[in-house]
Order: C-alpha cells, then structure tokens, then sequence
C-alpha cells in the first residue's frame, strides 16, 4: 500500500552561507585557503577541495546539532600532514555559515605557522597568554567578522607545562562560550605530548591523514590516543582526483558559476 | 600494540591505484629488460639449419648364413657413432677447415668451440616402423647443423653425413674384429683348461687302475675265482694231511711190528685182515681193551680169519699195507713238499682276494672322483667346442665387415640448403624479453608497494585506523608547483628514455657476444 504523504508547505531555497570574506594576501598564500571560492578556471582538484571543505563542514555542523562540541582539536600523527591548512580552510568554512562565530587557535607551541597563512605578524600569542600575559580577547586578531584568530608565538621548552596550566582549560571554556566553535590547531602526536595535552580540553578531535605520507602504524597509534573523542579522519593530500572520483562532472557547472563569483 | 599486516588489495581500484603509483618502478625495467634484450634479440647472428636424412641399410648377406658381431641397435649405433664424430678432434677440423666460429675464435678454448659446435649438430633417430623403405632395413637418422650461412650449414652437414658413413664401417670393421680377438683369447683359455682336466683324468684313471668302475665286473669274478681256487687248495692240503698222517701210522705200525712188514697179503681178504691187526695194534696201544673200537675191530679180525680159512686162495697183488718203509718216506716226503708247495699258494690266491677285496671297496669313491672329472672335463669341451664355432663365424662375419657387405649408412636426403634463417626465433625471444621485463617491473612495483606502509585511501584508514573519513581533499598545488612538477617528470621521462637507449645500446653493441658465453 503506498503511504500518503502530506505536503506541509514549501521551504524557499536558501544559501546560509556569507559572502566569502576578503584577504589581502599574496596569490601563493590565497591559493592555499582552500575554502575560499576557487578563481575562474581552477582546477578539478582546487575545486574538489573546496568541495571537500564543505562536506567537512556539514558533517561537523550536523555532529554538533547531536552533542555539545564547541571545541575541535585538528591534529596529526607526524609533521607535514597538511594540519594546519586543514585547521585554517576549516575554520574560515565554517565562519562562512551565517550563525556561526569561530574562533582559530594556533596551539603549536613547538612550530606555530597559522599566521603566515593569513599574512599576520604575532605581537602577543597563546604562550604569552598561559604565562600569565593580559586577557585572551587582547590577543586575538579579527580575520572576518565571524573569524577571530588567536595566533601563537614558539614557546617549545615549556610548551606541554603551559598547556597544563589552569589557564589554558579556563581559555578555552572562556572561548567555548564566546564563540560558537573553536578549532584548535596543534602540534603532530608523534612523537611529543603536547597534542595530548590539548585532547583532555576539547570536545572532538579531526585526525589529519595525508595520503602517501603517513605511517599506518603512527596514524593508528594516534587514532588510539585520540579515542574517544575521535570525531574522524580528514584523508588530506590526496594525489588522484578526477571528476569521476567526486561526481564532479554531475556538478561541474555549479562549480564553474560558484567559482566564478 | 600489535603489529598490523599491510592491507592486501582488495579489489580492482587497489590494482588500479598501486599502477597508477608505481607505474615507472613496472615500465621503465620493463623497457629496459625488453628494449635492450630486443636489440639484442635482432643483433643475434642468425643461424640455417641443414638437414639430411639417412637410412641405415641391412647387410647384404643373408643373416641365415652370416651373422652380423656389431651392435644392431640403431639408438646404441647412433650414440656410440656421434660420440667418436663429435669429438674435439674431428669438429676441430670442421671448425678450421669452414673457419666456423670467427668471433669466438680467440674468446673460447677448443674444448668450449667444440662444445659450442656441439650445439649446433643435431642427430636424430627418425626411424618410422610403418615406412616401408625402413621397415626392411635398421631405421633411419637425420643430421642437421646450424650454420651462418645456409651454404656453410650445407656443406658441414654434408661433411657430416660422410664422416657417419665413414665411420659407421669403421667401427663395424673395428667391432667385428674385436669380436674375433676376443674369442681367440677365450678359445686359448677353453684349450689350456681342455687339456688341465684331460691330465687330470688320466692322472686319476692311473692312480686308480684296477679298481676302476668298468673294472669291478671283472674284478668280483676273479674274486670268485680266487675264492674258489683257495678252497680247492685248502681241501687239497687236507687230503694230503690225511694220506700224510695215514702213512706216518703205517710208518708207524711197521716200525713196532716188523714182521708185518714181512708177510705179504695175498688176497684182499687178507690184506684187510693185516690192515685190521695193524689198526688194533695201534688202537691197543693207546686204547684199552674194552674200547668198542678194539672189540670192533677184533670181532673183525675174528671173521676175516674164518673167512679166509675157508677160502685160503687165491693169491692176488699186495695194499699199501704192502709197502716198504722205503716207500712210504718217500710218500712222505713228497707229501711235504706238496704241502709247502700248497702253503704258498694260499698265501698268494689270499693276497689276490684281499687286494679285489679292496678294489671293490673303493670302487664307489673311485667313481665318484671319477664323475667330477670326466664332467668338468666335458664342460670344457663342450666350451671348446662352442668357442671354435663362434671363432668361425665371428671370421666370417668380420670378413664380411671388411667387404663392406655388412649394415652400412645411405644418404637418402643429400644435405638441404636452407632458404630462411631457422634462429633466432625473434617473434618468440622478443615475446619473452617483454614478458620478463614487465614480470622484473611488476616485482619490483609490488615490492616497492609493500616496502612503504603509509595510509593511502579511504579503504586503508578503515582497515588500519578502524574509523570513518570525513572529507578527502585533494592535493592541490599552486602554478608554480605544477610548472615545478611537470618539469621533474620531463626530466625523469627523458633520463629513463636515454636510460633505455643506453641499454638498448649496450645490448646492440655487445649482447650476441654475451649471449653467445651463456650459450644461446
């Protein structure tokens, strides 16, 4: 017997997505915030990224809607998995939805990088912040008006001691509350703590696999330590991407008119 | 925590992802092992192959009359024929004689030219039981060479042939005389034991003379007779006892009464009747007078009184009663010599029985002895004799060697002259060059493959990390990466090409020499 359905009214169609913001960078740096809309004639695979970002996004949000998870974790099992770009493109994706306020925080005491992503000179980081330095909100720079970025100076002798700190678990309940996500970047689990540190203060964790790069045994290790608050694994630096692999050649024209905007 | 297996691939994207990662570890090994053993393949010299076809032909006299000494087996004549033609010395002259082999003159020793020679020469039994043109002969064989030339190959080939057919006759020639030494030696040592057990024999039959088995008829029958005269000799001897002992009483009687002696008988009656009074006289002077025999001979001597009373003639001749003392030791004495005379040939007629005794005796032994020797002795014969048949007719058959008369070779198909290079088979070595290449390029990718455990895919995260992916981004490199990127890969295509065009050089240059040394 086919069921009755009811039609209760129509929703219009609507892009809760912001205008994407604007950076003042230098075309290498602009060409590696993946989530910002890709430049007429991108390639597949820039285009497949931004799409992957989005996805990203939407599984973050729709976890979220489950749970409390206000604070993300983006970490590695070694150096050079492409974490930090993740951390960077995820958090500008995720400030491009209307009612979200995201804050970025580099937490990389040993190597902080976030910054030269977004072409910024730190004056006053994290670690001057968990040495006792003034209020976190004079430490963060205003990427977009729903992006706040606090960056980070190298503090890598006393990196897992500052992390441990009081401080740093009231900073980010102080940021939970403030915003309404935090992705936090860090140091690789391997081979150093820090990154172990920073699980206990979070509510999920994203696990950045690069393809070709990361050792199986080190990445299930990092799995392992990362349980439970494991959200997943973002595949990262995947080498083969055609339009096939993604379906994109269904999407292609949405692409090019999206990219062209 | 435990170790983990690297993930096998499980399915066709597995395959096709681990291709498209390792494809230059797979093609360029592949391109070099094909490209540079395909040069080398086309740059092998090519090689004709000759053959000739020969039919082993049976001996012209009948084999009811002469029968052939040499190895008809055509697989065994083959072998023991082509080990005397392939040997260093013939090819070696093969070899100088064409100049066969210029390049590997210098590199390889005779021995290994010849072998290498050896390789070339191909003898095969082609014998087909269903052709009727071999069915009444040995079989058939072909020869073929392999030579850089087909004119070259023709000519060796047919060298070949008439060093087989040549040396076919020798060694039946060679055989059949061996075979007649051979028998003169064995006919020798049949002789010289003929006549060991002929001595022998006759050593025994002399040592046993007399008391051989075909002697012992004859011998039980002289023992008979032997028998038979001891007792006649023996009843003699009694006889003369008795007439002896007779005359010694009569000597006896006349001495104790000597006008017995005197008065002459004149009748029987009375010469009884004096025998009777000697006799009692005797018996009284030993007997008593109521002996029955005394009474007896009284009674006796009573009756013949009154019978001669009555009748007191006539007078007739005298007994032995009559006789002189004189007379009677001469009896005597002649019968002591008879009785000596008697001793003696007892004792010889019992010699004679104990020596047939013994003859007898031993006649089995002596035959047994006997048997092993004639038999042995007949052995030997019998040898001798089969010997000197065989010596005839291993002279006849060697004589028929010698004519030329016995199995010998025919060429049936005079040496071919071949129209196309029968190697290298290019088509073929190539297939295998590239099959080899890409099996040497397929191990080295998949070792290559298995030799990296890093995550690759959405397959390997579940199957090492147990999770779920969340977004898979892609590598996305900016302009100058990719102008960077394509760039290496320009370079590395263009030192892989000069890699394979170095090798394929290589392989041009000095591949058939190296071929050649492994022995293709």
């Amino acid at each position: 017997m086919k069921p009755e359905i009811n039609s209760l009214g129509l929703i219009p169609a609507k892009d809760d997505e912001a205008p994407a913001p604007e950076f003042h960078l230098a075309p290498r740096q602009q060409d590696k915030l993946l989530a910002l809309p890709a430049a007429p004639g991108a390639t597949v695979p820039r285009l497949t990224a931004w799409e992957q970002l989005r996805v990203l996004r939407t599984r973050i949000v729709e976890a979220a809607r489950d749970r409390d998870l206000r604070r993300i974790l983006v970490t590695s099992s070694v150096v050079g998995e492409g974490k930090t770009l993740l951390a960077a493109n995820l958090a500008l994706s995720l400030s491009q939805l209307e009612d979200k306020r995201v804050l970025l925080v580099d937490a990389d005491l040993r190597r902080p990088s976030l910054h030269h992503v977004f072409g910024r000179t730190v004056e006053l980081g994290l670690g001057d912040l968990l040495a006792g330095g003034p209020r976190w909100s004079q430490a963060v720079i205003p990427l977009h008006p729903r992006l706040d970025f606090l960056p980070c100076r190298p503090a890598a002798e006393q990196s897992v001691e500052l992390l441990n700190r009081r401080r740093m678990k009231d900073l980010m309940e102080e940021a939970a509350a403030a915003y309404d996500l935090v992705v936090v970047d860090s140091a690789p689990l391997s081979p150093i703590a820090d990154t172990q540190v920073l699980v206990r203060l979070v509510d999920a964790a994203l696990l950045v696999v690069r393809s070709g790069v990361a050792p199986y045994p080190l990445a299930r290790q990092s799995a392992a330590l990362l349980e439970p608050k494991l959200l997943g694994v973002v595949l990262n630096g995947v080498e083969r991407v055609t339009r096939r692999d993604y379906a994109y050649g269904y999407y292609a024209p949405h692409f090019q008119e999206e990219a062209g905007r | 925590m435990n170790a983990i297996r690297h993930r096998p691939p499980s399915g066709l994207a597995d395959y096709r992802d681990i291709v498209r990662r390792r494809w230059p570890w797979v093609v360029l090994p592949a391109l070099l092992i094909a490209g540079g053993g395909i040069m080398a393949i086309r740059h092998l010299p090519k090689l004709y192959q000759s053959e000739t076809m020969i039919l082993v032909e049976a001996q012209k006299v009948p084999t009811s009359f002469v029968q052939s000494t040499v190895n008809e087996n055509t697989d065994e004549l083959l072998q023991e024929i082509s080990e005397e033609i392939l040997s260093r010395t013939h090819l070696l002259a093969i070899i100088h004689k064409y100049g066969l082999y210029p390049k590997l003159n210098g590199v390889l020793t005779e021995r290994q030219l010849a072998a290498r020679m050896r390789q070339d020469i191909t003898v095969k039994n082609i014998t087909d039981p269903t052709d009727p043109s071999q069915a009444h002969n040995g079989g058939a064989f072909q020869i073929a060479y392999q030579g850089t030339t087909p004119r070259q190959a023709q000519e060796v080939t047919q060298d070949l042939a008439g060093l087989f057919i040549t040396e076919n006759l020798a060694v039946r020639q060679q055989q059949a005389q061996g075979t007649v030494q051979f028998i003169n030696s064995e006919l020798q040592r049949a002789k010289r034991r003929l006549q060991r057990e002929s001595a022998q024999q006759e050593a025994l039959e002399k040592q046993y003379m007399g008391a051989l088995p075909e002697q012992e008829a004859s011998n039980l029958q002289q023992l008979g007779s032997e028998q038979t005269a001891l007792e006649a000799a023996e009843q003699q001897a009694a006889r003369d006892q008795q007439q002896k002992t007779y005359l010694q009483s009569l000597l006896a009687a006349l001495q104790n009464a000597p006008a017995l002696a005197t008065a002459a008988p004149t009748s029987p009656l009375d010469a009884q009747l004096q025998a009777d009074k000697v006799k009692l006289a005797m018996d009284e002077q030993v007997d008593t007078p109521a002996n029955p025999d005394v009474q007896r001979l009284k009674r006796e001597i009573g009756a013949l009184s009154k019978a001669l009373a009555a009748d007191p003639a006539p007078k007739t001749a005298p007994g032995p009663a009559g006789m002189s003392e004189q007379q009677i030791r001469g009896e005597l004495a002649t019968l002591d010599q008879d009785a000596r005379w008697q001793q003696r040939q007892q004792r010889r007629i019992s010699a004679n029985i104990a020596q047939l005794r013994a003859r007898v005796a031993m006649a089995p032994a002596v035959q047994e002895r006997l048997a092993a020797v004639q038999r042995n002795y007949k052995i030997a014969t019998d040898n001798y004799e089969s010997l000197l048949k065989k010596r005839d007719a291993a002279q006849m058959a060697a004589a028929m060697e010698a004519q030329a008369d016995g199995e010998e070779f025919r060429v049936v198909d005079p040496p071919s002259l071949p129209q196309r290079p029968d190697k290298p088979a290019v088509a073929k070595l190539s297939l295998l060059a590239v099959v080899f290449g890409l099996l040497v390029g397929v191990g080295l990718g998949l070792a290559r493959e298995y030799a990296d455990p890093v995550v690759r895919n959405e397959r390997d995260v579940e199957y090492y990390l147990g999770t779920t992916v969340l977004a898979q981004v892609p590598l996305v490199l900016a302009a100058p990466e990719r102008r960077r990127q394509l760039h290496r890969q320009m370079l590395v295509g263009a030192l892989a090409l000069a890699l394979v065009a170095g090798a394929a050089m290589v392989a041009y240059l000095h591949g058939a020499t190296w071929l050649a040394r492994m022995g293709w």
